[in-house]
């Protein structure tokens, strides 16, 4: 086959410098034909210097930073300890239960990505973790009320099946309409029926400064509070309202909700765009909170902490409870 | 055990790739914390897919797929109206360049680089960022592997014209 100059450059193009791409059957013919002409032979070897250092250049160019391993083999730690739960081994880290929210929500958006609708989907990953994101709560929860409906529509079933078989028939509608009635129970009862358990303040603090240590990922990118709110209300979930003045200069990115101990909470992502570092606001209920009364509605003005390495800023709103954490030294 | 093994793995995958996935992110994104949510995001998906992956061989390529794709997901969700991508039709190659000197400013290189047009920047990133063959480049962008030459060439074509020379901006020329 024959191919002038210009074919010949451009397929000669596609091979990396040190790789042996020259080999493969789409190039072969064009490196043997460069081989075979001085002036093309030349162009190649300055091709493969100008590769070279356009490579060495862009590598520099782009710093990566320093933490990112660390973080990403959180993940690695997180998706182990969940395969070891799944298989009944007794491993379980830290990062697992914040790292999984990552995971499931990537699952997550992406499933609803392809279903047009954000926060739509549906997760079949049990609940191994105390945090597990929105959407996977939904699921959870509708799990857990089937199977708390569905040992006594069972055992009834079967207690049905030693009745005489003229009786059977009424009997089975009686009791599937005690069943309807009892799953119904539980599906409309009171929250305090399957009230999960309070927060103390302090291990909420503990988590979300673990959480935000390995800065997951968001579902929601928006940048518009208003919509956020709404989303975030159609949700269901914590919606922020009160945000301190000497806040407003942190840009949003987005949001996203997750789980801690059955209780949503809401986390914003933000940007000091000054300094480019990231803070992340957790909103919870206060009545997920243990002594919520005293502790955690205070005055409402911010009060900071250090905690884990990282600054914290907490303070109160009428439902809520909100806390910003920011890198150490730089509490807005 | 077999989690351990998992673990290894992934940490080995982590260390291999995760600078050339940052910087394939960082040249799509042109942010710091998107970034490195791409490429968070494409490891969460492999520690969910792994089982899946009949070829470890492929992860690379697979890893590279999956920021990209999860890249789009995002820039459709943010700008639901994307500008059309318009193919230059017709690049001249700049005069061939006595390369004596093979440093190149990192910072010119880079921005050469970002000014040029997505169509021939996002291969020419998986190119030189990524060290993707043609073939993988081919798979990760979903587009024919002649279209992949082409494009790899045309858009060395427009870096050195950008770099050499005080020409037009390729995108200007497009």
């Amino acid at each position: 086959m024959s191919m002038d100059s210009d074919e010949v450059k451009q397929r000669l193009s596609a091979c990396r410098p040190g790789s042996d791409d020259h080999l493969q059957p789409e190039l072969a013919d064009a490196w043997q034909a460069a081989q075979n002409d001085p002036d093309l032979r030349e162009w190649a070897e300055q091709e493969n210097t100008f590769d070279k250092a356009m490579k060495k250049a862009l590598d520099s160019s782009i710093p990566v930073p320093a933490d990112l391993r660390e973080r990403l083999l959180k993940i690695g730690e997180a998706a182990s300890a969940q395969r070891a739960r799944a298989t009944g081994e007794p491993a379980a880290t830290d990062a697992a239960q914040y790292t999984q929210t990552a995971a499931a929500r990537t699952d997550e958006t992406r499933r609803a990505d392809a279903a047009g609708k954000t926060g739509a989907a549906n997760d079949s990953e049990g609940e191994t973790a105390n945090v597990t994101p929105f959407a996977q709560r939904q699921e959870h929860a509708t799990n857990a009320h089937t199977a708390a409906g569905s040992k006594p529509v069972n055992f009834l079933e079967a207690a049905l099946r030693l009745l005489p078989r003229k009786l059977y028939t009424t009997a089975s509608v009686a009791a599937a309409f005690v069943a309807l009635i009892a799953v119904g129970l539980v599906f409309l009862g009171s929250p305090s029926a399957s009230a999960d358990e309070p927060i103390d303040l302090q291990s909420f603090y503990e988590q979300v400064t673990t959480h935000y240590s390995s800065l997951p990922p968001i579902g929601w990118q928006e940048a518009d509070i208003e919509k956020a709110q709404k989303e975030l209300a159609e949700q269901q979930a914590p919606v922020p309202q009160r945000i301190p003045q000497r806040l407003k200069h942190l840009r949003q990115i987005g949001f996203d909700v997750m789980r801690l101990k059955g209780h949503r909470v809401t986390f914003v992502r933000l940007r000091n765009e000054q300094r480019g570092h990231l803070h992340y606001l957790y909103v919870i209920d206060h009545k997920a909170l243990a002594h919520h009364g005293a502790e955690t509605s205070g005055s409402g003005e911010p009060t900071h902490q250090r905690l884990n390495g990282f600054d914290l800023t907490t303070w109160c709103g009428q439902n809520n409870h909100y806390v910003l954490v920011s890198p150490a030294t730089e509490a807005p | 055990m077999a989690e351990d093994t998992f673990q290894q793995r992934f940490t080995e995958l982590v260390d291999a790739h995760y600078q050339s996935l940052y910087r394939f992110a960082y040249s799509l994104s042109k942010n710091e914390p998107d970034a490195c949510d791409l490429v968070q995001q494409a490891f969460t998906i492999y520690a969910q897919k792994a089982d899946t992956l009949r070829d470890p061989s492929k992860a690379k390529s697979w890893l590279f797929t999956t920021l990209y794709h999860e890249f789009l997901r995002h820039k459709k969700q943010r700008d639901r109206h994307s500008p059309q991508q318009h193919e230059v039709l017709d690049t001249h190659l700049p005069p061939q360049q006595s390369l004596v000197e093979t440093e190149l400013d990192s910072k010119a290189a880079l921005s050469a680089l970002a000014s040029i047009d997505e169509i021939y920047r996002d291969p020419l990133t998986l190119f030189y960022l990524g060290s993707l063959s043609y073939k993988d480049i081919s798979a990760s962008l979903g587009i024919p592997i002649g279209t992949v030459m082409s494009r790899i060439s045309r858009g060395k074509a427009l870096l050195k014209s950008i770099l050499f020379s005080s020409q037009p901006t390729p995108s200007q020329g497009a």
